[in-house]
């Protein structure tokens, strides 16, 4: 017992670190872990821990550093960072991911009798409800012509997810996603000269009942989104926020509910339908079974990830933020850029930064128009509906 | 609900995962079925159990617990279980097929 515990507090804090490091992916570290031959038990309990936990510090990532991952990349933290609210997006956030963990887990036994009816009832229509999401995404804009802008940018977007997914570029999700809503954001800045306040680490009051409905949204769509092939948690993430009417701070936790939730509705639908959306999870399913005791065993350690990560990223974010405040805020969007496209160019050779300055340019269409940041999610649902 | 709230909540669920996991973590996880193809190096019959030695890339020794009759030179496809025994992988099959 004591190993397994070891290995669940160090899987934890190391997922926090790694969590904020952009391009360090649960999916290219579960692979290394698989390769190093432990135990399996070990194996299993250490994906899970790295996994949980970087959702968690992912909020530091797409707050502070700008690089989005897919299930981050519509969360208003940049507009709360303009406010000087970044420690306020990433506690809520964080508070969201803990929510959607012991949510997720305290209904799991009508999650596992949910998710097989759900997913006989919709699994024909997945490409429908995705057409209809884009439909929805454009029309959603206020202006005629803004609704055209959105189309060209939506097809654009789409064009471009095309490319890149089909391409032999390594880390594509990360040289996309960092582009599309990461760069094109810090370049914005710095051609708007947008002046970052200090961020105050200020003790905000957080909703109980608001963080739970959130939350309980964020499960509840999980469920629908995860057992159909190809929708994403960006995607789960717009469902709930329209239909219960979340908005801004309560949408940022919602978010970080989607991240979490979707381990424990991936190992649960493992289980029913035999289908894992979640990377960490389909490679967990490569060592061990999903039976009743190992099922338990997973979500109890869940428990134990989701405190130590929340405890620990909201320290660290707090260390970090005040070492931010000491820089010139103004480089920061010129050293974040630069420092991605280096990563760009080490992960993906030439093509990276090929593909970063497309990105950026679709992005900075995207905010020069004054259109919904959610339209570039074309880029992943476009390819899905025409796979 | 405050910040003290929220260390709160995390070190409850720190607790209660603490406590499922010391009641009911299994000495060994279930492992997940694996299936593989090679050909048979030797076949050693004991009182309970027959050992099949056969070669994949490497020689892989399977263990199996029913009444075989595979032999020698038989290209087989075994449905099974991963265990560690004496520092070695080798596998509890469940099923061979001969092909």
């Amino acid at each position: 017992m004591i190993l397994e515990i070891l290995t669940i507090i160090s899987g934890s804090i190391f997922g926090v670190i790694t969590g904020i490091a952009p391009g360090m992916h649960i999916n290219l570290l579960a692979i290394l872990i698989l390769n190093m031959n432990f135990d399996s038990k070990i194996t299993a309990l250490l994906i899970l821990s790295i996994g949980i936990a970087q959702n968690f510090s992912e909020a530091i990532q797409t707050t502070i550093f700008n690089t989005p991952t897919p299930e981050t990349a519509l969360m208003p933290a940049q507009q709360m960072l303009k406010e000087g609210k970044g420690y306020c997006a990433i506690q809520k956030f964080v508070i969201g991911a803990l929510f959607g963990t012991l949510i997720a887990i305290m209904i799991s036994p009508i999650l596992y009798f949910a998710t097989k009816m759900i997913y006989d009832t919709l699994k024909e229509f997945t490409k429908l409800l995705l057409a209809a999401i884009i439909a929805i995404l454009i029309l959603k804009e206020k202006t005629a012509q803004k609704k055209i802008w959105a189309f060209i940018v939506a097809i654009l977007a789409g064009i471009f997810g095309i490319i890149v997914l089909n391409s032999a570029t390594k880390q594509p999700l990360f040289l996309m996603l960092s582009s599309l809503f990461g760069t094109s954001n810090l370049l914005n800045s710095l051609i708007n000269r947008i002046k970052i306040p200090e961020q105050k680490i200020t003790e905000e009051k957080n909703s109980f009942t608001k963080t739970t409905i959130a939350s309980l949204g964020g499960v509840f769509s999980l469920l629908i989104t995860s057992i159909l092939p190809g929708i994403g948690g960006t995607q789960a993430a717009m469902l709930p926020s329209k239909i219960l009417r979340i908005k801004n701070e309560s949408y940022t936790a919602l978010i970080g509910s989607i991240g979490t939730a979707d381990f424990i509705i991936s190992i649960i639908t493992l289980a029913t339908i035999h289908k894992a959306r979640n990377g960490a999870v389909a490679i967990i399913s490569t060592i061990i079974k999903p039976t009743t005791s190992n099922i338990i065993t997973l979500f109890s350690a869940g428990l134990i990830i989701a405190g130590i990560a929340t405890i620990t990223t909201i320290i660290l974010s707090k260390k970090i933020i005040q070492i931010t405040n000491k820089i010139d805020y103004q480089k920061l969007p010129a050293i974040m850029m630069i420092l991605l496209f280096i990563i760009g160019l080490i992960f993906s050779g030439i093509n990276g930064p090929a593909i970063m300055i497309t990105g950026t340019a679709i992005g900075i269409l995207t905010l020069t128009k004054g259109l919904h940041r959610s339209n570039l999610m074309t880029c992943l649902i476009i390819p899905i509906i025409l796979n | 609900m405050e910040q003290k709230h929220i260390t709160a909540i995390s070190l409850i669920s720190i607790l209660i995962g603490l406590a499922t996991l010391y009641f009911t973590l299994p000495e060994k996880f279930e492992q997940t079925d694996i299936k593989i193809k090679g050909t048979i190096q030797s076949v050693e019959e004991k009182e309970k159990f027959t050992i099949i030695s056969f070669k994949t890339k490497d020689v892989l020794h399977a263990i199996t617990f029913d009444k075989t009759k595979v032999q020698k030179g038989d290209e087989i496809e075994i449905y099974g279980r991963l265990q560690e025994y004496n520092r070695k992988v080798e596998i509890i099959a469940d099923k061979i097929v001969k092909k």
